[in-house]
């Protein structure tokens, strides 16, 4: 109950969220194009609010995100015309909070750069074995014919972003977020003052994987294919970590900000000039670390930040 | 039954033996002093009844329950609070956020009856460190972080306290105020306080018995008068038949 009248008095928050809402008329107003471009949006503003949600909180960076969308994707995909998408979407989420249940208990006793790699290695690991499996029963890809509407996606995108956003929310100003933020700040320390770190890593770690394990299987609807190599692609999982730090994930608006901005450099520089857009990508990248590391949030609004002191 | 009780606790660093066969009891509202001279094995004993170091053999009791290879968190939750010596603060956090997670995941049971802030407030107020509550953490000196160990270990609730070398690098004036200080916290809220030390002045006024460790060895045990005149202690320390 106090969570809830929390939300109800954070003006921000509500703002952020009803603009997030507003986003379903993009399509009557703007076109099908637009409605794409909103799509995306919204994809990737759920994948790195989720991201943040342990990432963010914990320190703990994980290059693996990917793997969660990924097996979500699968999920959907394969279940596609056995399942009704209302029961496989949530199905992918659950899947993908299984599997990161399972990985968690020997993935999260690494730290630091062990822990960036081993996630990559792991999802890596996870595509190369879908990728064995559906080439033994001899399907390289699938086709979804009959998937939803782009609206009727992006309706879905919208509340998978909001839940995203909202989740982030109610982590960050619980208990379970203070613990969070001491594990972050210093674990064996958490540790020493009771904080449960075995048990909220291995949880904020779960939760985190729920969303994109849904947000895969929604866009293998949009792109009405699903190919192993495409949805379990580790450049998604640099792309989030990326729209993190540059967004920053010490404000809920942050992974929104670092979303929208790395998609308007992509729509002014990707189909013209590719290179370029990696190269400010970079660019960009290098500056937010050393000269903003808590990102645009904390430049735009630096009270609100956690980190800005 | 004694509160704490460590018997025959061994730990081994590779080939070092940090710890040999270390038995000790603590009883309830005593406070129980630890000397002996650098890599004695103190913080290593410290560490094995905090739950940071898994013992290579011997038995951690809490109120005769037995606690060995207990998680650190777990071993908080029960009523045992550890300062570091080399200090461990939450850096990004400020003083008062310090305190606060600890109040609200130690032992104290907190219930929202009072608020965490207010909380929080009173026992800065009881270390002195009011005045410097939204200070963040990193930004100390090295005397107010030795009393944001101890009022951090404080604000989650304990039964019983592991001092590490709280007044190390601290000046005489300061090492009076934090004699103070954990006397005063000692009285009010019942106690056991188990210290390192090697301020022995501090040592002497604070502990009720002292317990010698040399090379992870008890080699004896006393009233701090006791231990002032005893040879052994004498040699520990001053090295005229060192092994
Ligand atoms: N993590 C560790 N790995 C290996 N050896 C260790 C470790 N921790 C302590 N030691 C060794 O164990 C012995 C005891 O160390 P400990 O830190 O417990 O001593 P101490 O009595 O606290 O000394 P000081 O007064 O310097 O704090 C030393 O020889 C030390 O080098
Ligand atoms: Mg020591």
């Amino acid at each position: 109950m106090t969570a809830l009248n929390g939300i109800l008095k954070d003006r921000v928050l509500l703002i952020f969220l009803t603009s997030l809402v507003l986003t379903v008329f993009v399509p009557d107003l703007f076109g099908s194009y637009w409605a794409i471009v909103a799509l995306n949006l919204m994809m990737w503003v759920s994948l790195t609010q989720s991201w943040t949600l342990f990432s963010g909180m914990t320190g703990y960076i994980s290059l693996g995100h990917v793997v969660f969308y990924g097996i979500g994707a699968y999920v959907v995909a394969s279940t596609f015309k056995v399942l009704p998408l209302w029961v496989s979407i949530p199905l992918g989420g659950v899947v993908a909070g299984v599997l990161a249940l399972l990985v968690a208990i020997p993935v999260l006793r690494v730290r630091g750069p062990y822990f960036v790699i081993l996630t990559f290695g792991l999802a890596e690991l996870v595509k190369y074995i879908v990728l064995n499996v559906e080439t033994s029963i001899g399907k390289s890809s699938r086709l979804l014919f009959g998937a939803p509407t782009i609206e009727t996606l992006l309706y879905i995108m919208i509340g998978l972003a909001v839940i995203a956003t909202l989740m982030t929310k109610l982590v960050s100003q619980s208990r379970f977020g203070r613990g969070l933020s001491a594990i972050r700040d210093d674990e064996i320390t958490a540790e020493t003052v009771g904080v449960p770190v075995v048990k909220y890593k291995i949880t904020a770690f779960t939760l985190s994987a729920v969303i994109p394990g849904m947000v895969g299987g929604v866009i293998a609807l949009k792109s009405t294919y699903f190919e192993v190599l495409q949805v379990f692609n580790p450049v998604i999982s640099f792309t989030v970590v990326t729209m993190a730090i540059i967004g920053g994930s010490g404000d809920v608006r942050g992974p929104f900000m670092g979303a929208a901005f790395l998609l308007l450099l992509s729509e002014l520089f990707w189909a013209t000039i590719p290179q370029i857009y990696m190269i400010l990508v970079g660019l960009f990248l290098i500056v937010f670390v050393v000269f903003a590391p808590n990102g645009i949030a904390a430049i735009l609004w630096p009270a609100r930040s956690r980190d800005s002191q | 039954m004694n509160l704490l009780e460590v018997e025959n606790i061994g730990k081994n660093f590779g080939g070092v033996r940090a710890l040999d066969e270390v038995s000790l009891m603590v009883d309830k509202a005593e406070t129980l002093g630890l000397m002996g001279a650098n890599g004695a094995g103190k913080t290593t004993l410290f560490s094995v009844i905090a739950g940071h170091l898994k013992p290579s053999n011997g038995i951690i009791r809490l109120k005769g329950k037995t606690i060995t290879g207990y998680r650190p968190d777990k071993v908080c939750r029960l009523g045992i609070a550890r300062t570091f010596q080399i200090v461990r603060p939450f850096i990004g956090m400020s003083v008062r956020e310090n305190v606060e997670v600890a109040i609200l995941f130690g032992n104290s049971g907190y219930d929202s009856a009072s608020s965490l802030g207010d909380r929080a407030m009173d026992i800065l107020d009881d270390v002195g460190l009011q005045g410097l509550s939204e200070t963040f953490a990193g930004k100390l000196t090295l005397s107010a972080r030795k009393c944001l160990e101890v009022a951090r270990a404080l604000a989650t609730g304990p039964e019983i306290l592991l001092l590490d070398e709280v007044m190390a690098g601290l000046t005489p004036r300061e090492v009076d105020d934090m004699i103070e200080i954990i006397q005063r916290i000692k009285l009010q809220r019942r106690l056991t306080i188990v210290i390192v030390e090697h301020v022995v002045k501090a040592l002497n006024q604070l502990s009720e018995r002292v317990v010698v460790l040399h090379h992870g060895k008890i080699i004896a045990t006393g009233s701090p008068q006791e231990i002032a005149q005893n040879i052994d202690v004498r040699e520990a320390y001053f090295g005229a038949s060192d092994t």
